[in-house]
C-alpha cells in the first residue's frame, strides 16, 4: 500500500524540523570560532562564523567553501569551517555534500557529539540506513549523560525511524516506545501525539490493526483538545484513511470532512494571517510613503524658509545701506550747513570787528595824532602847563583805545574758541579788589564813589580768572563811563548753596528796553542781534559770552530810580 | 628773616620794569633776559619762585625754561607771564605742571594773588596764602605779614612761644604769628632741634647758649631767657645727656 505509507510518513518528518540543537556544545563551538578569528584575522573565515551565528546559511556555505582553501589554516579552524559548511549544506538540502563535509573533519574534532549527531541527520537524509543506526548508536554510546531530552527524543526517533525502514520492526517499537517516554518525561502533548503516530504507523504498517487502531484513535483524541491545527488535520487524515481501509465509509467521510474543515481552517488562519501581513505591508507601504512625502514636504518647506530668510537678509542689508549712505548724507549735507554757518558768522564777526575798528578805533587814534602834532606845537612855543593838560588828554584816549584794542583781539579769540580756559577755585572778593584797584584814580576823577560788600570773604568760585577779569574790568569800565560824575558803583558779593551771586549797581543814566531785551534775551550774543546804532559795545556782549562760557548767568535790569544792577551767578563747584 | 627769592626771565624792558617796581621792595629779584642766563643762574643760585614770560627773544622759551625748572632737581613754583590769552600758545605751556598764568597788563594785587596762587599749587596747599594761612614746606614755613610773603626757615627759629591756638614764631628781632596748636607746630618743626621747655615755650636746640638748672631758665644766643618748667626738666636733662 504505497498510498498509505507515503501518507503516514508525514510525522518522521516533522520530528525531523523539531530538532533543536545541542546548546552547550553548538555555544561553544561558536565562541572557538570567534576567538579563534580574533587571533587569525582571516577575513573569509571570519565572515564564515559570522554567517554561521546568524544562521544566513547560503552565505555561511559559500564562505566556509572558500575559506576551506586558504592553506594557512590550521586543522582546528579547517575542521570547524567543515562543520560549518555541512550544517549549510544540510540546510540547502545538499545532503551528499554535507556527507562529505563531515568526512573531511578530522579525528581531533573537539565537537564530535555535534558531528556524530549530524551525520546521523544526513544519513537518514540519504536513505543509508545502516550508517544512521552506526552513528546513533556511536552517539548514545557516547553521550551518557548531560542529554538534552529534546535531542534524545530526536536521536530515538530517527534510530526507530531507520529501523521501520529497514523493516526491523522489533528495534523501531523500541526506540519508538522510548521516544514515547521521553516525551511524556517532560510532559510535552505534542512530542507525545507525534511519537505515539508514528508507534501507531508502525503497527499499521505490520497490520497490526488492533494496535494501530487504537492508537490511531487515541492520538486523534489528544490532538482534538490541542490546539495545533497542523496535529488535528493530520490525526483527523489519518484516522480517515484507517477507516477508509477498513472499509468503514461512513466514518471514513465524516473523518475526511473534519480533515477538510481543519485543513481549510488551517488554510484560512495561513490566509488570514498573510492577508494581515499583507495589509500590515500595505499599511507599511503607505505610511511610508506617507512619511517620505511629508519628508518632501518639510524639506520643501524648510528650503522656502531658508530662502525667504535669505531674501529677509539681502533686504535688511540693502535697507542698512540705504540707511547708512542717507545718514552719511545728511551728515555731509548737515557738516555743510554747519560749516556755511561757521563761514557766514566768522564772516559777520570779521565785518563787525572791521566797523568797530573803523568807527571806535580810527577815531580815537587819529585824534592822538593831532594831540601830538599840536604837543609840538605847544613844546616849541613853551607852553608848558598847556603841554601837560592835552597829554593828559591822550593818554586817557589812550588808555580806553587800548581797551577796545584788548576786546577786539579777546573778542576774535573767543569767536574762533581760541580763549585759553582754565577753571579753578578762585577767592572772587580778592580778584574784584585787584581789579578795581586799577579803576581807582579814574573813578576819583570823575568823583564817583566804588563800594563792595563781600558777603563771605573766604568763598570759592570755580572760573576762570583772566576770563572773569576781562568781564568784570568791562563791565566796571561801563559803569564808570555811564555814571556821571558824583555817582556812585556798588559791588556786592553773597552766596547761596551751589552759587555766588555778584551784583554791580550804579546810578548811570540807565538803559533803554530795548537794548535791555537785547542782552537778556540771548544767551550767545552774535554781533547779528546787535544794533550798534542803539549804543551797545563790544565790551558788554563779550563779558555776558565770558561769563556764560564759565558757565554763569547775566542779568541786566534797570534800577529804581537811577542806573542799572548787573546780576552775575557763578557756579561754586565744578558743574 | 629772608625774603623770597625770585627770578624773573622777561626781555621786554618795559615789562620788566614794570615786575621790578612792583616786586622789588619787599623780595630779592634778579632779572635776566635770556634763556641762556636763565639756565645759568638757576644752577649758581637758589630761587623761591621764578616768573617767567612765555615770549622771550621771539620764540617759546619761557615754556622751555619751565620745563628746565620741572625736571631740575630741585624744582621751584614758578607762573607765566603773556601779553595773549590765546591757546595756541599755550598749548605747550599747559603741560608744564602745576600751570598758573598771569595776563598782561596787571597791577601788583593781580600779581600777588597769582604769585600766591603759582606757590600753593606747586605745594599742593592750595587756599593757604590767599587767605593768610601758612603754607608749610620741609624746610620752612611761608607765612603772609601785611602782603608780604615771608620764608622762615625752621633752623632760623630762636623759640616758639604758644598761646591759645596761635604760635608766635620768634626769628632774630621778628615776630610771626601762626595760627597752628601747640601740638601741630610740634608736629611741622620736629624733635630733632625742637624740645618743649614749658607749657608755652618751644626751644631750639641749635640756638642755645646756656642752661640754667637751678633757676630754671635757658639763655639763647640771642639772649633771650626761656622759663622752664618742673614738668618738662626731666626729659630736657635727659636729652642733654644725650647730646653729651
Amino acid at each position: 500500500m504505497p498510498n498509505k505509507r507515503g501518507l503516514l510518513l508525514l510525522f518522521f518528518l516533522i520530528s525531523n524540523i523539531l530538532f533543536s540543537q545541542n546548546k552547550d556544545d553548538y555555544r561553544r563551538l561558536i565562541d572557538f570560532g570567534i576567538k579563534t578569528c580574533k587571533v587569525l584575522d582571516q577575513a573569509d573565515y571570519c565572515k564564515t562564523i559570522n554567517y554561521f551565528k546568524n544562521k544566513k546559511y547560503d552565505s555561511c556555505y559559500l564562505f566556509s567553501e572558500k575559506a576551506i582553501t586558504n592553506k594557512t589554516l590550521s586543522p582546528e579552524t579547517k575542521d570547524v569551517l567543515f562543520y560549518m559548511k555541512s550544517v549549510s549544506a544540510v540546510k540547502l538540502g545538499l545532503y551528499q555534500n554535507a556527507l562529505s563535509s563531515l568526512n573531511a573533519i578530522s579525528k581531533k574534532f573537539p565537537f564530535y557529539q555535534l558531528k556524530n549527531y549530524r551525520y546521523g541527520m544526513v544519513y537518514l537524509e540519504l536513505e543509508k540506513y545502516d550508517s544512521v543506526i552506526s552513528i546513533y548508536n556511536k552517539w548514545l554510546r557516547n553521550n551518557p549523560t548531560n542529554r538534552n531530552a529534546q535531542e534524545v527524543s530526536v536521536v530515538y526517533h530517527n534510530l526507530a525511524s531507520a529501523y521501520m525502514l529497514k523493516k526491523q520492526f522489533k528495534k523501531s517499537e523500541f526506540y519508538f516506545k522510548k521516544v514515547i517516554n521521553e516525551a511524556q518525561k517532560i510532559n510535552n502533548t505534542v512530542n507525545i501525539i507525534n511519537a505515539k503516530s508514528d508507534l501507531a504507523n508502525l503497527y499499521y504498517e505490520q497490520y497490526k490493526d488492533h494496535l494501530a487502531i487504537p492508537l490511531f484513535k487515541e492520538v486523534y483524541e489528544l490532538a482534538k483538545h490541542d490546539s495545533s491545527l497542523e496535529l488535528k488535520q493530520n490525526t483527523a487524515k489519518n484516522m480517515a484513511v484507517v477507516e477508509k481501509n477498513r472499509k468503514h465509509y461512513k466514518e471514513s467521510t465524516s473523518y475526511y470532512e473534519e480533515y477538510i474543515k481543519w485543513k481549510d481552517s488551517l488554510w484560512n488562519r495561513d490566509k488570514i494571517s498573510q492577508l494581515l501581513e499583507k495589509d500590515k505591508q500595505i499599511a507599511l507601504v503607505k505610511k511610508d510613503k506617507e512619511i517620505a512625502i511629508q519628508k518632501e514636504t518639510t524639506l520643501k518647506q524648510k528650503e522656502r524658509i531658508q530662502l525667504f530668510i535669505i531674501i529677509l537678509i539681502i533686504a535688511l542689508l540693502f535697507l542698512g545701506v540705504l540707511f547708512y549712505l542717507y545718514r552719511f548724507k545728511i551728515k555731509q549735507n548737515t557738516l555743510i550747513q554747519a560749516q556755511k554757518e561757521q563761514l557766514e558768522h566768522l564772516n559777520t564777526t570779521k565785518n563787525y570787528l572791521l566797523s568797530v575798528i573803523s568807527h571806535d578805533l580810527r577815531t580815537p587814534v587819529n585824534t592822538i595824532k593831532a594831540n601830538h602834532k599840536k604837543l609840538s606845537v605847544l613844546l616849541n612855543s613853551n607852553l608848558n602847563q598847556d603841554a601837560i593838560t592835552l597829554n593828559k588828554k591822550s593818554e586817557a584816549i589812550s588808555e580806553s583805545t587800548s581797551g577796545i584794542l584788548n576786546n577786539i583781539l579777546n573778542w576774535a579769540l573767543q569767536q574762533n574758541n581760541q580763549l585759553l580756559f582754565i577753571p579753578e577755585n578762585h577767592f572772587i572778593n580778592l580778584l574784584i579788589v585787584s581789579i578795581l584797584e586799577d579803576f581807582r584814580s579814574i573813578a576819583q576823577a570823575k568823583n564817583i564813589s566804588i563800594s563792595t560788600v563781600f558777603e563771605d570773604s573766604d568763598s570759592l568760585v570755580f572760573l576762570d580768572k583772566e576770563l572773569f577779569k576781562i568781564a568784570f574790568r568791562n563791565l566796571i569800565d561801563n559803569a564808570i563811563k555811564y555814571t556821571p560824575e558824583g555817582g556812585s558803583i556798588k559791588v556786592k558779593t553773597a552766596f547761596t548753596d551751589t552759587m555766588c551771586i555778584l551784583t554791580i549797581a550804579d546810578t548811570g543814566q540807565g538803559m533803554s528796553q530795548d537794548v535791555l531785551n537785547n542782552i537778556n534775551n540771548y544767551n550767545i550774543l552774535t554781533v547779528e542781534k546787535i544794533d550798534r546804532s542803539k549804543g551797545l559795545g563790544l565790551g558788554l556782549i563779550l563779558s555776558k559770552t565770558l561769563l556764560i562760557k564759565n558757565k554763569g548767568t547775566f542779568e541786566i535790569e534797570n534800577n529804581l530810580n537811577k542806573g542799572i544792577t548787573i546780576t552775575i551767578e557763578l557756579p561754586i563747584k565744578e558743574l | 628773616m629772608k625774603s623770597l627769592q625770585i627770578l624773573i626771565l622777561e626781555d621786554n624792558i618795559d615789562d620788566a620794569q614794570t615786575i621790578i617796581n612792583l616786586l622789588s621792595k619787599q623780595y630779592a629779584v634778579t632779572l635776566v633776559n635770556t634763556l641762556k642766563k636763565a639756565k645759568a643762574i638757576f644752577v649758581t643760585s637758589k630761587f623761591d619762585l621764578a616768573i617767567v614770560d612765555i615770549n622771550v627773544d621771539g620764540k617759546l622759551n619761557g615754556i622751555e625754561f619751565a620745563k628746565h625748572i620741572q625736571n631740575a632737581a630741585k624744582p621751584i613754583p614758578f607762573l607765566f607771564l603773556t601779553s595773549m590769552q590765546s591757546k595756541t600758545v599755550f598749548e605747550q605751556a599747559k603741560l608744564t605742571q602745576p600751570f598758573t598764568y598771569l595776563l598782561k597788563p596787571f597791577n601788583h594785587l593781580e600779581l600777588q594773588y597769582t604769585i600766591e596762587l603759582a606757590v600753593e599749587k606747586f605745594f599742593q596747599q592750595e587756599n593757604t596764602l590767599r587767605t593768610n594761612k601758612t603754607l608749610i614746606s620741609d624746610y620752612y614755613i611761608l607765612v603772609k605779614k601785611q602782603h608780604l610773603i615771608c620764608k622762615i626757615n625752621f633752623d632760623d627759629i630762636e623759640y616758639v612761644e604758644v598761646e591759645e591756638n596761635y604760635c608766635t614764631l620768634h626769628v632774630s628781632n621778628n615776630k610771626y604769628v601762626v595760627k597752628k596748636s601747640l601740638s601741630k607746630i610740634k608736629e611741622i618743626l620736629g624733635k630733632e632741634n625742637f624740645e618743649q621747655t614749658h607749657r608755652k615755650f618751644l626751644i631750639n636746640f641749635n640756638k642755645v647758649k646756656s642752661i640754667n638748672l637751678s633757676e630754671n631758665t635757658i639763655y639763647l644766643n640771642s639772649g633771650f631767657q626761656i622759663a622752664i618748667s618742673e614738668r618738662y626738666k626731666k626729659h630736657l636733662t635727659s636729652r642733654f645727656n644725650i647730646i653729651k
